[in-house]
């Protein structure tokens, strides 16, 4: 019931760690992990595969290494010059267009009080969208400059949803100073390289080319909050309101 | 529907009498309306009781005078309130197609 082992098996059961030692190492690699220093100290070839398993993995940290530094830099790129866009059609715009990343959004979308709400699905929920405009303004007792340009500017948004992304959602709210109409959708996003020609150039056929009330909307809204990306478009529009309490 | 269309046709003359609004839930039927006339001379369409229209709206208008125009068939948009007629002049219709084309409500 007892075992002896000899010198021999011994010194293969040996050999056999320390292959596992290395098959361990060879996993670590595949498994990206390069930081395990690999130590046999059998001054025989087996030291020299761990030391060859160990350079590989320096190299292959460096590499990593790299990358995620060429990446981080095409990231800040991309966001400096988003941040120079911005500020160009913010300025051009007399700050009338905010252009904002997805994660800055939230602020405008709470501020204030909602109203009401819509889902856009069908063609005949734009005319609500309008509807509803008009009814909220009416029970609030609210006034804008003019009722006409905010269901264009409405009736554009939410069309503009219907086209590109199938189905949206339409809030109504009340700032401090603003009616605030917000049109969400899912869909694919707007192109940001489209926005100066839909807003700056001249004549029927661009704008009509872009399908894409956006002009409309520029024209008649206080301000403008946009923001999209792959994951979908938040277009908001605010429209000063007047006192109508005071007679 | 939030688009009523009454078709008229006299001699050689249409009459297209709108009411409701123009936008992407009506415009394909006013478009298409303009099936029913084939060959008439002079088409009028009356906008008197048209409350509303968007760019989508817009878009189906530039179809039917385009296609008017080419047919050389005289067409006249009639009674365009002010209101209405604001989004005419800002996507600049009455200049493309001539200002005689529309007729709006003093």
């Amino acid at each position: 019931m007892f075992k002896v082992e000899n010198k021999d098996s011994w010194s293969r059961r040996n050999l056999t760690k320390k292959q596992l030692r290395i098959a361990k190492s060879i996993q670590d690699l595949k498994n990206g992990e390069f930081n395990y220093k690999l130590k046999l100290n059998t001054n025989d070839e087996l030291e020299e595969i761990a030391e060859l398993i160990n350079s590989t993995a320096d190299i292959l940290k460096d590499h990593q290494k790299t990358l995620e530094q060429n990446l981080q830099k095409a990231i800040d790129e991309k966001t400096n010059l988003f941040e120079i866009y911005r500020v160009v059609i913010y300025s051009i715009t007399q700050k009338k267009l905010n252009l904002l990343m997805r994660n800055e959004v939230s602020k405008i979308l709470t501020e204030g009080e909602t109203l009401e709400y819509l889902p856009l699905q069908y063609p005949e929920d734009v005319n609500k969208a309008r509807e509803l405009a008009e009814l909220t303004l009416d029970k609030h007792r609210l006034e804008v400059g003019n009722i006409h340009h905010v269901k264009l500017c409405i009736s554009e948004a939410a069309t503009n949803v219907l086209k590109h992304a199938g189905t949206g959602n339409l809030e109504i709210r009340k700032t401090s100073n603003n009616l605030r109409i917000i049109v969400s959708d899912a869909g694919p996003g707007m192109d940001y390289n489209k926005l100066p020609y839909m807003l700056f150039l001249e004549g029927f056929s661009t704008k009509m080319s872009m399908g894409f009330g956006f002009s409309i909307i520029y024209k008649y809204a206080s301000k403008i909050y946009l923001s999209t990306s792959r994951d979908g478009t938040v277009i908001i529009m605010d429209f000063m309101l007047f006192d109508c309490s005071v007679d | 529907m939030l688009l009523e269309i009454e078709s008229l046709k006299e001699n050689e003359t249409g009459t297209l009498i709108l009411a409701g609004v123009l936008d992407i839930s009506t415009v394909e039927a006013f478009k298409s309306s303009l099936d029913y006339f084939n060959n008439v001379q002079k088409l009028i369409i009356d906008f008197k009781k048209i409350k509303f229209v968007d760019s989508t709206g817009i878009g189906g208008i530039v179809h039917v005078v385009k296609k008017c125009q080419k047919q050389n068939t005289d067409i006249k948009i009639i009674n365009i309130s002010q209101e209405v007629f604001e989004i005419f002049d800002i996507l600049g219709l009455p200049e493309i197609f001539g200002k005689e084309v529309f007729e709006v409500t003093p």
